[in-house]
């Protein structure tokens, strides 16, 4: 069975909110450990493309879409970025992550710096989507809008 | 003393006893500036707990965002400057908390007063909002 979302939010915290809890929702035929990466995936995702739409006068629509088949969930956000400089520390973050196999030293290196700066915010929702949730993450960028995407096998 | 905060979809429960306090974090903090939102909760726990001994429960929390986890790692380390001895517990049984607060724990190795531990007996039941 697959199960599909897709929705056009606006650039708003308020959507975050409603989106997690719709996923979490539809997919509560999956094992609690499937269903809260895909939750908090879904959401960190969102979120990341909220923020940078707060950067823009018009930020638009963020576009996601969720599928989870038998083999894989896949979860993607499409959203306009406010400047080249944006993609590229995104696509920097991604890359790192990638390199680093499942972003769990990238993880524990950030959560360090917390520790050792009280006002060292952010970078971390990457991470987790890696770390914490398994999955693979991609971006590319076609004119004034980046599309993020997150893929998780889901058989043993 | 028993007192309980609501921030939107996050309680934060504070049991004041004698020689410990007992902090029960309940629901889903999804907010979209945690660190903000909770300062002044934080610091009135900072306050309470520094002549006590402190027990930060975690079990409850349903969901958190990664903007949570700077003011709980903030939290830490406030508790560890003080004079007792802190706990912060959450659930193994649980998958998103296993990986992130076993992360926790692997930093807290630093910390002389704070210690995050895993206990998987159910928390008890949620108290009345005040």
């Amino acid at each position: 069975m697959e199960t599909r979302i897709e929705r056009s939010l606006q650039s708003t915290w308020d959507d975050v909110r409603a989106l997690r809890q719709f996923v979490g929702a539809e997919l509560a035929h999956v094992s609690e450990d499937l269903q809260a990466a895909a939750v908090m995936a879904s959401a960190e995702l969102i979120e990341n493309a909220v923020k940078h739409g707060e950067a823009l006068e018009d930020p638009g629509t963020v576009d996601f879409t969720l599928v989870h088949t038998a083999d894989e969930i896949h979860i993607e956000t499409i959203n306009r970025i406010g400047s080249v400089d944006a993609y590229v520390r995104l696509k920097t973050q991604i890359d790192q992550i990638i390199e680093s196999g499942d972003g769990e030293e990238l993880y524990m290196e950030r959560l360090a710096d917390y520790l050792a700066d009280e006002t060292a915010r952010g970078s971390l929702g990457l991470y987790r989507i890696a770390f914490e949730g398994g999955f693979r993450l991609a971006c590319s960028c076609v004119n004034d809008a980046v599309k993020v995407t997150a893929t998780r096998n889901t058989r043993p | 003393m028993k007192e309980s905060f609501k921030n939107e979809e996050l309680v934060i429960h504070i049991e004041n006893s004698e020689h410990e306090v007992t902090v029960r974090w309940e629901g889903a903090s999804d907010t979209r500036d945690p660190s903000g939102a909770l300062a002044p909760l934080l610091k009135k726990i900072i306050e309470v707990c520094k002549d006590k001994s402190a027990v930060i429960d975690l079990r409850a929390l349903r969901y958190m965002n990664s903007a949570t986890i700077a003011p709980l790692i903030g939290l830490m380390k406030s508790l560890d400057g003080g004079q007792s001895r802190s706990v912060f517990i959450w659930n193994s049984k649980i998958g998103w908390q296993r990986a992130n607060f076993l992360c926790m724990k692997t930093i807290a190795r630093t910390l002389t007063q704070v210690a995050v531990e895993s206990r998987d007996l159910p928390p008890r039941g949620p108290l009345p909002v005040t």
